[in-house]
């Protein structure tokens, strides 16, 4: 027997406008978090203190250098399954001065920070939420306030720091490596003349753009970041929470990446 | 002990109690042991004596300023020069033991790196056992981390420290040593050291007892005094704790 719905249009509208409502305040939420994290970095203590300045740089070896292996080889798969085929279709249907532009527009500055950025929600979001949500659980944060630290500025900004220098650079490596490896795949299938577009691809960027894609992995690596912490940090007293807390971390960071991503195409156009 | 008051209660009432008596209290150093029956009550009164949990009633002075209307900076000084160590608060699980004595004289620039590190070197060496201080926590022993959790503490020179139930949990051998620690490396560092620990042999070394009971709270100038006490809620405590020691019987 099939029991039936008893969910009227207006409770309908009314759960959607709840939910609506709840992941409006959770983006206002996140932003206050982050916010208030940067302050905090930007303010007395700043970059120069000597345990923030090493937890900066065990986040950014974390998720910059341990990640090259990961990125390299994402990098060549794009290269050889999307850069070369797209080189291989516009030089077909289009000119030369098209496939500049999709390589530049469509590669190296919407693909390469997307895709850096699920690495970077994958390795390093998932890292960071379980990291202080087991810190958390176990009175390790605690410990610290009772010590006179400030959490945002020993646990918060240095990571947020670390997670966006390391989405920039990760990012920037993995357009080099998704264009120069397709543009020589290309050549190996096709003809070595596409060879060219090696020396032209670098001149075509326009700079406005190039300011967009800097600011959008910056940004990316500070939503990344920021999920990560505020979900850590609100693992309470039980270990069930940390991979429920974890869970809701990578999946809002990817959300919330796609939506920002999506924002910024339709403002930047 | 100095003539300045390092804490003063003036009519305190911890808050999560029921119905605990006020303490008028004046501290001005030495080696206080917090003792009496029921550890959440020591909890509770450690707890607002070391000013993390506001009264229910009653003032706090620390280093002779109220605690009412603390800002985060004051609140970050504050902590630097009255310490609070619990084994319940551990030390950071991803720091090796060396680095978590360093963090807080970083964190707080006391001194230029190498300086900090020589400090936290010079505390780990007179911690009485061959520890690799390069290893993370979790590859320690209970009283190693123990000792590096008070080392930390120790790295930013408090005026005050407050420990919570330090011998709580460790056998007979690691108690007797981490009790040496604090009485012959830890009391000289610090001017007033609080412990809460139901331990008669420590108590029995403190300049002063302070216990905490259901119906009352109450200075006594020695364990020996406490002993003397004829009071019926001293009487039931001593009862309770009393085992073959030599310390519980009176001189």
């Amino acid at each position: 027997m099939i029991a039936k719905s008893h969910l009227s249009p207006a409770a309908l509208a009314g759960l959607i406008g709840r939910r609506a409502l709840q992941s409006l305040l959770y983006v206002v939420d996140l932003t206050v978090f982050v916010l208030y994290a940067m302050r905090s970095w930007g303010g007395r203590r700043g970059l120069f203190n000597r345990a923030s300045y090493h937890a900066v740089i065990a986040q950014m070896i974390f998720t910059g250098i341990d990640a090259l292996l990961s990125v390299t080889l994402l990098g060549l798969a794009v290269g050889a399954g999307i850069t070369a085929q797209l080189i291989l279709l516009f030089q077909v249907v289009g000119s030369e001065a098209d496939v500049i532009n999709v390589l530049t527009k469509v590669v190296a500055l919407e693909l390469a920070p997307l895709l850096t950025a699920i690495i970077v929600i994958g390795r390093t979001g998932s890292a960071i939420a379980v990291d202080l949500g087991n810190m958390k659980l176990h009175r390790e944060v605690e410990g610290l306030t009772l010590l006179g630290i400030d959490v945002q500025d020993f646990f918060i900004s240095p990571r947020l720091v670390g997670v966006a220098l390391s989405q920039l650079i990760l990012a920037v490596y993995f357009a080099v490596i998704a264009v120069v490896s397709g543009v020589f795949f290309s050549a190996l299938l096709a003809s070595f003349g596409y060879l060219k577009y090696l020396l032209a691809i670098p001149l075509a960027f326009d700079p406005v753009a190039l300011v967009g894609f800097v600011v959008k992995n910056l940004m990316f690596g500070l939503l990344i970041g920021g999920s990560a912490c505020y979900h850590g940090l609100r693992v309470g007293i039980s270990p069930t929470e940390v991979p429920q807390e974890t869970q809701r971390a990578i999946v809002n960071s990817l959300v919330l990446i796609f939506l920002l991503d999506g924002l910024m195409a339709v403002t930047l156009l | 002990m100095s003539d300045e008051v390092l804490l003063r209660a003036e009519g305190l009432v911890p808050a999560g109690l029921d119905a605990p008596p006020a303490l008028d209290l004046v501290l001005s150093g030495g080696l206080v042991v917090l003792a009496g029956p029921g550890r959440e009550r020591l909890s509770a009164w450690l707890h607002t004596l070391a000013g993390l949990a506001p009264p229910a009633a009653g003032n706090l002075l620390l280093l002779g300023r109220p605690l009412s209307g603390t800002g985060a900076h004051r609140w970050q000084q504050l902590r630097r020069r009255v310490g609070y160590v619990s084994p319940a608060v551990p030390l950071l699980s991803i720091m090796s033991g060396l680095r978590n004595v360093m963090l807080p004289a970083q964190y707080h620039r006391l001194a230029p790196e190498r300086e900090v590190e020589r400090r936290a070197r010079t505390l780990l060496g007179e911690i009485a056992y061959d520890a690799d201080h390069d290893a993370l926590p979790a590859h320690m022993s209970e009283l190693q981390r123990r000792h590096l959790l008070i080392a930390r503490a120790l790295i930013l020179e408090p005026r005050v420290l407050l420990l919570e139930q330090p011998l709580d949990g460790l056998d007979l051998p690691a108690a007797e040593r981490l009790r040496e620690y604090l009485v012959d490396r830890v009391r000289p560092r610090v001017e007033l050291l609080l412990v809460a620990a139901n331990d008669a042999l420590l108590a029995h070394r403190a300049d002063a007892v302070l216990f905490v009971s259901r119906q009352s709270v109450r200075l006594f100038d020695s364990w020996a005094a406490l002993l003397a006490d004829q009071a019926a809620d001293v009487q039931r405590y001593l009862e309770m704790e009393r085992r073959p020691c030599a310390a519980l019987e009176p001189n």
